[in-house]
């Protein structure tokens, strides 16, 4: 089973919090606290047509313990998934470009480290919105749901705009 | 071509692209533990195709980021000319309407191209974003151009809805997986289906550079991804006034020393000389590939093509280069006899001036080509000699830097090359190591898997064959970047939006790669060659830093 997929098996969101400044407080078995704060978010006009769609967003651990993003859901797509951009293949001799491939990797589990922070940005860390329930336009709102191994769950209102 | 597919068990994998012209190189990743799989064939002309070992994913441990995407003011700087000069590829497709579509049929405006697949949620909005961007920064009318990589699930009416979606005027470009492949081939496009658990199905993994056509429909620019919108219009509005050749008529006795101004002519095409000449004139395209240009002795390496843009690599041509002060013009003007030099051999060359300029400052410099049959063309180019240069000159001492060798990575140099068949020969000692000993070596600088200009030839491969040749001296390959692991596959580090340089290409003051630098048993530079160099310049280069 691909923990991957586990990611749209949440259901449902909580009550949206404000979006910039969301934060949520958990403890963690191991000792320490996680205290995860999200800013910055939002998420790309997208044509459902495409089927898919990106939020980004940076996730700031205020804890003292690790944390990592293990899942997420939003009733606006299907499936949610943290993907990354990555780099797949060499550059051509004679490409004055990058020329290597772009390519893209679910990622299970996104560490937080403690009093550190991850930027989920174009070209990078995504969360993935598979299955558009409709296009995303600029000036709508769209609910995300993000879990997290200590914190919990966080529900966020983000803003689709353009980058 | 070769295709190359997963080995039994493994998941539907599609070739990548063939590729006429340019070798492709292309690291595979194979399946991971997360049940992502990244399998790609590969073809291709001269050069072997490159396999990096089984990668573990990169660990999602920290914040870095793999690629920028804010784009800063130093990546304007960033060198994407495309050389040499020549028309651009075909692109002949189906566009959004379902009616065939021609890039030709765009002369007469700048054309962005990129390519990408509908279904892409990251990188290819992100290009749509940034050239959307761009546009409100562009002079002028600009054309974009979307190709698909994805024919299987975007045809016709998918691409519509998609640049529909835009509204910009946008075309959307589709066809047969014959035709799909034929183009990203011609265009220097890699592109492979990735398979995952993923509830996206498969994604595309794809060059997600963006080209950029002139008007007159050669291909100028190939923009790296994530340049952003300021880059892409810089380049764009920078078309009119870049100059690269002024053909000039054959004979130099009429000598067109135009004082520059601050907008140099457009480059003149041969067919409409701007004044009716008795003798025809034969013009050929010179593009001067040298960075560093001093006050004092230099070594500046041209490329030249005809007419048609045909690069010219004939070893019995000789090139005569004359340099005139445009700053004090009664200074007698340099004339020096150049010499020809192989990048690739058979395939790419140039032509290698060594003379000493008198003064800093812009010069006027001619080149002229004669062959058996006669003269074959000249043509004139700018250039400006810096008061000092960034990098060591000739008889200063070597700066001395800590390079990586094999004993730091337990002999693994997949660490700390990117070479797909590293020498053991090149990570033996460090340059302070060498130099303490006062012992002569050949330090090249250059990244064979992430050089990121046309001038990245077989480099090290000759050097390999250069030091069986010269058992005495020492060779040290250094990566020109920080490079970090991705579980053993190494990969640069950004910063702003180039490769980050590792502190030994800084300590050399290196602006672009590849850098060869000879230094002698006293420590002091007896060469340096940038970008492009040939095999018989290391060979005297080495005979005159052993005495030989």
């Amino acid at each position: 089973m691909n923990p991957a997929r586990r990611f749209s098996r949440l259901g449902g969101f909580l009550v949206a919090a404000l979006v910039v400044g969301a934060v949520a407080t958990g403890c963690s078995s191991s000792g320490g606290t996680a205290e995860v704060a999200i800013t910055d978010a939002w998420a790309r006009p997208s044509s459902a047509m495409a089927s898919a769609g990106a939020a980004y967003m940076t996730i700031q651990n205020n804890g003292t313990a690790t944390d990592a993003l293990v899942g997420a859901s939003s009733p606006a797509a299907t499936t949610v998934e943290v993907h990354e951009t990555v780099v797949m293949g060499s550059p051509a001799p004679g490409a004055s470009g990058d020329g290597g491939m772009m390519g893209m990797q679910p990622v299970e589990r996104l560490e937080i480290p403690a009093g550190g922070s991850v930027q989920l940005k174009p070209g990078s860390y995504h969360i993935m919105l598979i299955g558009l329930k409709e296009d995303l336009k600029a000036g709508d709102t769209i609910e995300i749901t993000l879990t997290f191994e200590k914190a919990g769950e966080l529900a966020l209102s983000v803003p689709v705009k353009e980058g | 071509m070769t295709d190359r597919t997963s080995g039994p068990g493994g998941p539907p994998t599609v070739a990548a692209p063939p590729r006429p012209m340019a070798p492709t190189r292309l690291a595979l990743l194979t399946a991971l533990a997360l049940g992502f799989a990244a399998l790609a064939g590969i073809a291709i002309g001269a050069v072997a195709w490159l396999s990096m070992p089984a990668a573990a994913p990169p660990s999602s441990t920290s914040g870095a980021a793999i690629w920028p995407v804010s784009p800063t003011p130093e990546g304007l700087t960033r060198d994407t000319t495309v050389r040499p000069l020549a028309p651009a590829p075909p692109l002949q497709l189906t566009d959004q309407d379902g009616r065939p579509f021609d890039l030709a049929s765009m002369r007469g405006r700048p054309v962005l191209v990129f390519f990408g697949y509908t279904h892409c949620p990251d990188v290819c909005p992100t290009n749509l974003a940034d050239v959307r961007d761009a546009r409100k920064l562009i002079d002028g009318e600009v054309g974009v151009v979307f190709v698909t990589v994805d024919p299987a699930r975007d045809d016709a009416a998918a691409m519509k809805q998609y640049v529909d979606y835009y509204q910009a005027g946008y075309v959307g470009l589709t066809g047969t997986d014959d035709e799909i492949r034929a183009a990203a081939g011609a265009w220097g496009v890699s592109y492979a289906r990735v398979e995952s658990d993923s509830a996206s199905g498969y994604a595309m993994a794809h060059t997600a550079d963006t080209f950029l056509v002139d008007a007159e429909g050669r291909l100028r620019h190939r923009i790296w991804f994530g340049a952003g919108p300021e880059v892409i219009a810089a380049r764009v509005n920078g078309l009119a006034t870049e100059v690269f050749a002024t053909p000039i008529a054959a004979a130099p006795t009429a000598s067109p020393s135009a004082a520059p101004s601050a907008t140099p002519a457009a480059p003149t095409p041969a067919a409409s000389p701007p004044v009716p000449s008795p003798a025809p004139a034969t013009t050929v395209r010179v593009r001067l590939e040298s960075t560093v240009v001093r006050a004092g002795p230099n070594r500046i390496v041209v490329t030249v093509s005809d007419p048609d843009n045909r690069e010219i690599a004939a070893p019995d041509t000789t090139a005569l280069f004359t340099f005139r002060s445009t700053d004090d013009p009664a200074l007698a003007p340099v004339e020096v006899q150049g010499s020809f030099i192989w990048v690739v051999r058979g395939g790419k060359a140039a032509y290698v001036a060594e003379m000493t300029l008198p003064r800093p400052g812009g010069y006027d410099a001619t080149i002229t080509l004669d062959g058996p049959a006669g003269r074959v063309g000249s043509a004139a180019f700018m250039m400006v000699a810096r008061e000092q240069s960034p990098t060591p000159p000739i008889g200063a001492p070597a700066p001395s830097v800590r390079t990586p060798i094999a004993a730091d990575v337990g002999g693994n140099l997949q660490l700390i090359s990117s070479d797909v068949f590293p020498d053991a020969r090149f990570y033996e000692h460090s340059v302070d190591e060498l130099l303490a000993a006062h012992r002569p070596f050949v330090f090249t600088i250059y990244s064979p898997a992430f050089c990121p200009t046309t001038a990245c030839g077989p480099l090290l491969r000759y050097m390999k064959e250069i030091a069986t040749e010269f058992p005495a001296m020492t060779f040290v390959h250094a990566e020109p970047y920080v490079m970090r692991d991705l579980g053993g596959r190494i990969q640069p580090e950004y910063e702003g939006n180039g490769y980050a340089w590792a502190s030994w290409s800084q300590a050399y003051g290196i602006p672009v790669e590849p850098y060869v630098f000879v230094v002698g048993a006293d420590g002091r530079i007896v060469a340096s060659f940038e970008l492009i160099v040939g095999s018989d310049e290391i060979r005297a280069a080495i005979r005159s830093a052993t005495g030989e």
